[in-house]
């Protein structure tokens, strides 16, 4: 019998990609957008200064939320509600544009603190609690009041940190956080569109959740930009965010 | 990797960003790294134009992150953990395609995995075949130990685990594909 451990050592070290696929990937770049950034970035401090917007929205069912940090600028609707029943979620930009709300998220965070704490848990990608904070999110939004919603994903196989997102309805426009994206800078959207139809499991529904500025964006379009790697097509549809992807029985 | 010269690296990449244009960076990196990054990518989603996509994705962080890279790691690792970051970061998007494939349902009404789409489409090895039916934190290790030749502290440098977690895993990988291998042998 062959020794497995000498096909491991010698099988892996297989590569499993030729050169003509990774100059093809290089080819896919947009260089000429990349160069007319500052090849050497300075370095600097970036200072939260008092003139940061400070919007807030708040979560319905008494969720429990330690803002950041704010400043005399800030101003806040939270006074108008009763701590008790709702903590605010602060919807903080700093002077370069940029969400600060995830500077002091918990470490080792739990599922089940996240489900205490009231909000949209997900586990593996499947809503596991707090749907419910959902529909009143998209109400109180369709009604025009602020509002907002922080969804935590976490996932079993990773043993990491779940990751945040936050959602805000602020001043007739949605705007969505990842803590685990790179960049916090915020875009703004005009509509928070629901869209439904088959993918795959014929015994299944599924919902598309995407914020974007053009309504008439339709699943199926959706749909394509999520499963083709033709770049063209991909830049030809109106830009979106992906907020939720869900599959339900029928 | 073990025993990587950090400071020829970093060396390198400041060499690199001073002043280059981007795509002569990127054609350096993909020469140099591509193929790591690319099979790194594949272990973790299981389908080879995901890996793709994450790629692209990497090389325009690794543009916009050059300057913030200062040598404390090695340079693989630096670029294996935006990889991963990416990798993971983009589940939403490869869960879907690992879960579903709307042309191959309309075709032929089945749901082919993750492991034998790549099967499908890329020449893999007996090894590699069983590893891609691993669950992704055994397989994502033993690829970074075996084909990275990555030290387990690297590894957990790499991950965000502590090191013990790394040898666990390690160990299990190995169960669990010596399971798989000699049922195929037998």
């Amino acid at each position: 019998m062959t020794d497995y451990r000498m096909d491991i050592e010698r099988g892996l070290k297989q590569s499993l990609v030729n050169n003509a696929r990774l100059q093809k990937i290089v080819r896919r770049i947009d260089f000429d957008r990349h160069n007319k950034l500052a090849t050497r970035l300075p370095v600097k401090k970036i200072h939260l200064v008092a003139a940061a917007i400070i919007i807030v929205g708040f979560i319905p069912f008494g969720i429990s939320f330690n803002p950041p940090v704010t400043n005399t600028l800030s101003r806040s609707i939270s006074e108008t509600i009763t701590p008790t029943e709702v903590l605010p979620l602060v919807f903080s930009i700093d002077v370069n544009g940029n969400y600060t709300g995830f500077s002091n998220l918990p470490k080792n965070y739990t599922v089940e603190e996240a489900k205490k704490d009231g909000y949209i848990v997900e586990q593996d990608s499947v809503v596991i609690a707090n749907n419910e904070v959902w529909a009143s999110f998209v109400e109180t939004a369709a009604q025009g009041n602020n509002t907002a919603v922080r969804m935590v994903s976490f996932l079993t196989e990773d043993n990491s940190s779940p990751f945040f997102r936050d959602l805000f309805f602020s001043d007739g426009y949605y705007s969505l956080f990842d803590s685990s994206s790179d960049k916090q800078d915020m875009q703004r959207y005009s509509h928070l569109v629901t869209l439904e139809g088959q993918f795959g499991n014929p015994l299944k529904n599924t919902q598309i959740v995407v914020l974007t500025d053009d309504n008439a964006l339709s699943f199926n379009v959706v749909l394509k930009t999520l499963i083709t790697s033709n770049m063209d097509y991909k830049q030809s549809v109106s830009p979106y965010r992906l907020v939720w992807f869900n599959e339900s029985e029928k | 990797m073990r025993g990587v010269n950090v400071i020829s690296e970093f060396d390198y990449l400041k060499h690199l960003s001073d002043g280059h244009p981007k795509n002569e960076i990127i054609q350096h990196i993909a020469e140099k790294y591509g193929n790591d990054l690319w099979n790194y990518a594949f272990s973790i989603v299981g389908k080879p134009e995901i890996a793709d996509d994450i790629l692209q994705d990497v090389f325009i962080k690794i543009l916009e992150k050059l300057q913030t890279f200062r040598g404390g790691s090695s340079m693989k690792t630096w670029l294996l953990s935006i990889t991963r970051n990416t990798a993971y970061n983009s589940r939403s998007k490869w869960l879907i395609r690992k879960t579903f494939s709307i042309d191959k349902w309309s075709d032929q009404h089945s749901y082919p995995s993750a492991e034998t789409e790549a099967i499908e489409q890329i020449e893999m090895n007996n090894a590699w075949k069983i590893v891609m039916k691993l669950p992704v934190k055994y397989r994502e290790v033993l690829v970074l130990f075996v084909h990275h030749d990555m030290s387990q502290k690297e590894i957990a440098q790499t991950i965000g685990v502590p090191e013990g977690t790394i040898k666990s895993r390690l160990h299990y990988a190995r169960l669990k594909f010596s399971k798989h291998y000699y049922r195929g042998v037998e």
